[in-house]
């Protein structure tokens, strides 16, 4: 069992070929003014060929049904040319800033699409781990059903207790102040960066409203308080699943700006620096 | 934990997350309907069911993931009972992703289509790959792009073109900048050696674009690297060692022995008081580039050479010693009239004894054995005109006299005619300006008569004179230090290096060993000014200072590094020290012998030459530039074409 | 019906095997041979010999053509042949299609990729012409009557070699008792009326009547015993006749519930554990190897008020060697652990005189006993306790999802839908622990529960792979398999047509439903499209039983 997962030998190889390939090529790219040549063509060229091969990730995600390589080494591999390309673009370009203008909003998608991509690839390695310890497992699109049904039976709950004890104190609070956390989830960025606002709001209510309650009321708010942090967990999902799937909103539709300008620039300048 | 009643196979289904709608009450977080929306995006949970008949009646057919069949059961006209008012289904995250990623490039692609059909400016901005510097920038603005670039039409034909063909921008740049040779070869053509056959186009070194303030002219010394096979990485590095004669390619024009002089001659009791003091005090410093040229001769050596012009004399005719004479003795006589002893012995034969009669008849008919009252040779340019070896009496007499018999009639016509001839132009009125006819027949005469010539008087003033055998010119002493004549004639025997008459040739030789002599040349001219190959196969005399010959590449400024101080603290102006910083005396040197020789090259210099590590003590890393650029320039002669002052294109 | 007077009948009798069965019926059946043969004053009382015959076992009617069981299907019941005339198919193996199993025909690359256009949003869409060609009689409404049957007997008798089973043909006991796959197709020549006695019943009988337990068992011996035992590594060195010795002197038993699954399920929703039967017990002293035959077993050591899992053991694996081994000079040695059935085990028992005399002198010392495991620490072992808790180690490719690596992108349900037409095979969720999680996608079984009692065929182990897979076109969408499977991991779905309508039975106008799960991607290319699709390889499909897979890798 072990082996299957292993990275195999022969894909080690390959990529250990492939690097020396970059790595070689760049040292020759670098000394090439040094022979009145422009490295700027070859860079180039190669960068173009490393871009299709990091954008044919989103190709290869639609094509599991056919065996082409396994999705993690694809992901492997986007990520780790995608490093290589930054160390390129800086030997292409000797500057960190060009002139002109559609040089630079070139350059400037070059370090979004970057940027986003680093901090998704670290979202995706730390936020797992948090979802895991959180001891619940729930599919980002019944959330709201789910949410739906919390909010049902906490006000089920509410109702019930007000029935029995004639009181409406439960039923106040939760209009005024329990209603606001079940309709939706909430507390989304303290979740995000791990901190129990959640959990300290919810004790916050329990201890306003405790000191008017009976005893029987009492034992209901202790049911409503267990709902309210199960989906206090829920709302950790609901944040971290988010921020795992939007942060592509970001780093696709910037690549694909990317791509354009890419094609752009490689037109223009067979047209007018050669 | 999942809770597994919930989802059992019979009361759930798949989720399914290649779905592009979700429900749009869940979205809204309100209570998603377990139906979900239609593929097309509209909601699917308006009814419940869709009712089906068995027999005669209407079932409830809502499926068991949505509760099961509903109480109710439908209405009596097939519809379902269970109606909810219809949501408006969204977009799932993934939906959103790809048409933002479409949009994205298709936005970007209507911007750059915008920008090219807009305005030339706009079209400018999404093709410029920066500002132009100052200098371009400011010429190109009229005309645009195609002031440097080669126009295309803007259809997507001419788009395609003008990406697969080659743009040459090199024409374009030479429509304003001009070199002193070939642009598209290295160093522009004009080094002797021959760059490897490679055409260079300025944009390989030359980039634009890169902002107003950018350096256009800037050259890494690895530009100078990639063609120069012998690599230097900064000048103290590794940097060639200078040439062994450094900077001295040639040997000087005029003669001056500077160890000579500092040792000896300027310590010489006589002249000491007007010695110079110093290097500048014959060197002017004020305008001084490349080379320090030295003051003129009326400015620095006149105070002791002024009057060496005179002190050496140019022999024109001597009387050979004649084997034997030919000359028709009463011929001469009665042309030049009879020498003192003839007429003395004339007058004895007239009045006297008949033995003298006697004596003089034989005289007179030449029977009585000739003895010559010359014992020399023949002057080396009677040799040369003549064209007979001066030391051989069988082959000079008979042209010698021929040539005195025509001398004792014609005076000096013949020898003008000889010179003229020799030298294939005029210039004998030049060479002999001064000479009276009347002198050279007189001399004729007297020679003719085997008599020497006795002078009437001393020629104290130089000029043409004739002093018993020897018929000669002296440069006067006026204190100025050219003679028309003697320079005349020193040109003259260094033109006769193109003698190629086979027979004159060594004749013309030995009367420029003599004429040209460094010790007894005509007025001493080439005791200072040297006799050189002249590159074409003949000679010339270096009349004048040579001035250091330009390499077209190499810079050297004494005036930058006068203000400077060297290494060991001393101000490089002072006179006294300053120039030994880098020029120092080399005693050993065999100076004098580089000048017997005309090959101007074969020389040892004054000076030790000087070697890369003077230059490195102040030009290193971390003192001074050592960059290549800080002594070497690539192009030749760059200049600018008028034209672009008046906005051409 | 027998009268009240009985005390504690077996439950299972509220639900008859035979709701049809009447009293005459069952008079008609004490009077074949082979029951009348049956000593009735050896049942209990509470489980008397007509109420076996009445509650146990019903009376099936086929046709001439119709297939009364297929080679591969997991049965749980035997058929005695009261009249007519059957044929068992030898040689060659009838063609899988006839049997209602599909080809399991592995696209190529390219038709792999054209799935990219052909898959559907629509959910569960179907091309009805292929079921136009099925050869189903009965209709999916009258499910126990539904019968997959050969159209061109003739043929079928031409071309293959068959062995006529006349009336008092007791045939499928293996299957019913060993939980081993039927062996043969057999099919009605004629019309034919059966006995199906479900295992229970024939549980009893053998359990009561000499008779009958000698028939069964001899059977056994004679077909399949000798065949087990030469598979296993404790016996290679022995010769035929050796061999048949040990055959002679083993002894069968049965621990736990056929039905394990359904006690199984009421865990799973209840929290309620039921009962492990204990095989062998520590302390106890062994009197023969056991090996288990099928089903499985956990080797347990008493850790504080507990049982600690040491490992499990399927067919094949032997137990208390150990002991034996070190007391083979006489000495008494105890067992150091216990023998706990999981569900159900079926176990061979190999007296200590039998390997004294032929085994031990062959035999080179056994490796590090399984106590040793004892040493190590809770945790390590803990997800594989939680793992047979579940009995999860039934599953051969269980799927396990690293939930500290899985980013929650659903990209492996994606890759199931892009290889069935658009539609997902499993859910991206299932029972957690610790930082593992196994989905709800179907294990492929080596105890296949679901195969028991297909009426068509349609769910079969594929030949080649040995994956559990359904054949959409014969499936009659009964939810037998659904029900029965333990974990849940066989959903029925509405199909529906092109346009997206469901499509409906014309009598009952109620949809049309086939089975689905998880078939390992059997007609792709390259395996479980799942595995290769997770971005992060936090997605396996593991067999609990082999070596180390709580290692993550992440």
């Amino acid at each position: 069992m072990r082996a299957e997962h292993a990275i195999s030998i022969r894909y080690f190889t390959l990529l250990g070929i492939f690097v020396a390939a970059i790595i070689a090529f760049t040292l020759h790219a670098i000394e090439m003014p040094n022979h009145l040549q422009r490295p700027e063509f070859l860079t180039g060229y190669v960068m173009f060929g490393l871009m299709l091969l990091v954008a044919l990730l989103n190709v290869r995600k639609k094509l599991s049904m056919v065996p082409i390589g396994r999705a993690a080494y694809w992901l492997a591999g986007h990520a780790f040319f995608g490093v290589m390309l930054i160390g390129l673009y800086f030997v292409h370009t000797q500057t960190i800033w060009p002139e002109g203008g559609y040089e630079r909003a070139f350059a400037m998608m070059v370090y979004l699409v970057t940027a986003s991509g680093l901090a998704g690839y670290a979202l995706q390695r730390i936020s797992p781990r948090r979802l895991a310890a959180a001891d619940l497992e729930i599919i980002y699109e019944r959330i709201p059903a789910e949410l739906a049904e919390v909010r049902r039976k906490v006000q089920a709950i509410v109702l019930e207790s007000t029935k029995e004890s004639g009181a409406d104190t439960l039923g106040r609070h939760y209009l005024e102040s329990l209603s606001w956390y079940f309709r939706r989830p909430r507390f989304f960025v303290p979740h995000l960066f791990g901190l129990q606002a959640g959990q300290h709001w919810i004790r916050f209510q329990v201890q306003t409203i405790e000191r008017y309650l009976s005893a029987a009321e009492r034992a209901q708010l202790t049911k409503i308080e267990g709902l309210a942090l199960y989906k206090d967990k829920i709302d950790l999902h609901y944040a971290l699943q988010s921020v795992m799937k939007y942060w592509l909103l970001i780093h696709v539709p910037l690549a694909a700006a990317l791509l354009a300008l890419m094609f752009w620039h490689i037109i223009a300048v067979n047209v007018y620096a050669r | 934990m999942m809770d597994p009643e919930k989802f059992r196979h019979d009361s759930s289904r798949y989720e399914r997350p290649n779905l592009r709608y979700r429900c749009g009450r869940g979205a809204k977080w309100g209570d998603p309907c377990p139906l979900g929306p239609t593929t097309k995006g509209q909601c699917g949970g308006t009814s419940e069911c869709h009712p089906a008949k068995v027999g005669d009646r209407f079932e409830c057919r809502r499926p068991a993931y949505a509760g099961g069949p509903c109480s109710d059961g439908p209405k009596s006209d097939g519809a379902c009972s269970q109606h909810r008012p219809p949501c408006r289904p969204r977009r799932t995250i993934r939906s959103v992703r790809g048409i933002l990623a479409v949009g994205a490039f298709a936005l970007v692609v209507a911007i750059i289509a915008v920008f090219l059909t807009v305005s030339p400016s706009s079209s400018r901005a999404i093709t410029s790959a920066g500002p132009l510097t100052g200098g371009h920038a400011n010429f190109t603005a009229k005309s645009g792009c195609v002031s440097c670039h080669t126009p295309h039409n803007g259809d997507v034909g001419g788009w395609v073109l003008a990406a697969f063909r080659e743009d040459d921008l090199t024409p374009n740049c030479l429509t304003c900048h001009t070199f002193g040779g070939d642009p598209r070869l290295g160093h522009n053509a004009a080094a002797e050696t021959t760059p490897r056959g490679r055409e260079t186009s300025c944009t390989e070194c030359h980039t634009e674009h890169k902002g107003e303030s950018f350096d256009i002219v800037m050259m890494p010394d690895e530009a100078c690297n990639a063609c120069h096979k012998t690599r230097v990485d900064g000048f103290s590095v590794n940097h060639p060692q200078f040439g062994e004669t450094f900077p001295h390619a040639q040997r000087t024009s005029i003669v001056f022995d500077h160890t000579s002089h500092f040792a000896k001659h300027f310590l010489n009791e006589r002249v000491k008081d007007s010695a110079p003091e110093n290097c500048t005090t014959c060197h002017e410093m004020a305008d001084a580039v490349k080379s320090v040229k030295p003051r003129n001769f009326n400015e620095t050596c006149v105070t002791c050479h002024g009057d060496a012009i005179s002190s050496r004399d140019l022999v024109l005719l001597r009387l050979p010693e004649f084997s034997e004479n030919l000359l028709d003795k009463q011929k001469v006589m009665g042309t030049c009239g009879p020498t003192l002893d003839q007429w003395n012995m004339m007058m004895e034969a007239m009045s006297g004894e008949e033995g003298d009669m006697e004596e003089m008849k034989s005289m007179m008919t030449g029977e009585e054995e000739f003895e010559p009252v010359s014992t020399e040779e023949a002057s080396a340019v009677s040799a040369y005109l003549l064209g007979m070896a001066p030391d051989d009496p069988e082959t000079y007499t008979k042209p010698m006299q021929e040539f005195l018999n025509r001398l004792i009639e014609e005076g000096s016509a013949p020898i003008a005619e000889l010179i003229d001839q020799r030298a294939g132009k005029k210039v004998s009125n030049r060479l002999l300006a001064g000479l009276n006819p009347e002198l050279v027949r007189r001399v004729a005469c007297a020679w003719a008569s085997n008599v020497e010539y006795s002078p009437p008087n001393d020629p104290e003033f130089g000029g043409w004179y004739g002093d018993g055998l020897e018929l000669k010119y002296r440069p006067p002493s006026s204190g100025n230090h050219s003679d028309p004549v003697a320079y005349e004639w020193a040109l003259f025997a260094a033109a006769s290096q193109g003698e190629k008459d086979e027979v004159l040739v060594d004749f013309a030789e030995v009367m420029r060993k003599v004429v040209l002599s460094r010790t007894e040349g005509v007025g001493a001219c080439t005791k200072c000014h040297a006799v050189s190959d002249d590159g074409k196969g003949g000679l010339e005399i270096e009349w004048r200072y040579r001035e250091t010959k330009a390499n077209p590449f190499t810079r050297f400024d004494h005036q930058l590094h006068l203000t400077l101080v060297n290494p060991e603290g001393v101000n490089l102006v002072d006179p006294s020290a300053g120039c030994r910083t880098c020029h120092t005396v080399n005693d050993q040197a065999q100076y004098q012998a580089s000048f017997d020789g005309s090959d101007p090259h074969d020389f040892q210099s004054n000076f030790a030459a000087i070697k890369k590590e003077t230059c490195a003590q102040c030009h290193n890393r971390g003192q001074v530039r050592q960059d290549c650029k800080t002594c070497h320039s690539y192009h030749f002669k760059p200049g600018f074409d008028l034209r672009m002052a008046k906005d051409a294109k | 019906m027998v009268t009240a007077t009985i005390m504690a009948r077996p439950q299972r009798w509220d639900a008859p095997f035979g709701p049809e069965m009447t009293d005459t019926d069952v008079e008609r059946l004490l009077t074949l041979p082979e029951i009348a043969a049956i000593e009735r004053g050896k049942f209990p009382n509470h489980t008397p010999l007509v109420g076996v015959i009445k509650n146990d076992s019903r009376l099936v009617r086929f046709e001439a053509g119709d297939i009364v069981v297929r080679e591969g299907d997991y049965g749980n019941s035997a058929f005695l042949v009261v009249t007519g005339k059957l044929r068992v198919v030898l040689a060659p193996k009838l063609p899988r299609e006839l049997i209602g199993r599909q080809s399991s025909r592995r696209k190529g690359l390219l038709e792999a990729l054209s799935q990219i256009w052909t898959n559907r949003v629509i959910p569960e869409v179907r091309d009805t012409q292929r079921y136009t060609d099925q050869k189903l009689r009965g209709s999916a409404t009258d499910l126990a009557r539904s019968q997959v049957f050969l159209q061109d007997v003739p043929a079928v008798l031409v071309d293959h070699k068959t062995a006529e089973l006349g009336p008092g043909t007791l045939f499928g006991e293996l299957a019913a008792l060993g939980r081993v796959p039927r062996t043969a197709t057999i099919f009605a020549e004629e019309g034919a009326e059966l006995l199906e006695i479900r295992w229970q019943g024939l549980r009893e009988l053998r359990k009561y009547d000499a008779g009958w337990r000698r028939k069964i068992d001899e059977r056994y011996r004679q077909n399949a015993l000798k065949v087990a035992l030469r598979e296993s590594p404790l016996f290679q060195g022995l010769n035929e006749t050796e061999l048949q010795e040990v055959a002679n002197a083993t002894l069968f038993e049965t621990y736990g519930s056929f039905d394990w699954h359904v006690s199984y399920k009421r865990m799973r929703e209840q929290g309620k554990a039921e009962q492990e039967p204990v095989i062998a017990r520590e302390g106890e002293y062994p009197d023969g190897v056991l090996m288990i035959r099928a089903g499985f077993a956990r080797v347990a050591a008493k850790m504080g008020n507990g049982q600690r899992t040491l490992t499990y053991l399927g067919a094949g694996d032997t137990f208390g060697i150990d002991e034996l081994w070190a007391g083979r000079d006489g000495t008494d040695v105890s067992l150091q652990t216990s023998l706990i059935a999981l569900g159900y085990v079926d176990v061979l028992r190999v007296p200590a005189p039998i390997l004294e005399k032929f085994v031990f002198p062959k035999m080179k010392a056994p490796p590090a006993p399984l106590i040793e495991r004892a040493g190590r620490p809770l945790t390590e072992d803990a997800p594989m306790e939680w793992a047979v808790e579940q009995r999860f180690i039934n599953g051969t490719k269980s799927m396990l999802i690293d939930l500290n690596l899985c980013v929650r992108c659903d990209d492996c349900v994606r890759a199931c839908a892009s290889t069935h037409g658009g539609n997902p095979r499993f859910i991206r969720h299932g029972p957690t622990f610790d930082h593992w999680m196994v989905a709800n996608a179907c294990m492929h079984c080596a105890d296949p529960v679901c195969m028991i009692g297909c009426p068509t065929g349609a769910i079969h182990r594929s030949i080649s792979r040995g994956a559990v897979v359904i054949n959409d076109t014969t499936c009659i969408g009964c939810g037998t398999c659904a029900n029965s499977c333990p974990y849940n991991n066989i959903r029925l779905v509405e199909i529906r047509d092109v346009g997206g309508r469901p499509i409906r039975d014309p009598d009952s106008q109620k949809p049309i439903l086939k089975a689905t799960k998880c078939d390992l991607c059997e007609t792709n290319p390259g395996g479980p499209a799942c595995v290769r699709a997770c971005p992060h390889d936090a997605l396996r499909r593991v067999d609990f039983r082999s070596g180390d897979i709580f290692r993550s890798l992440g």
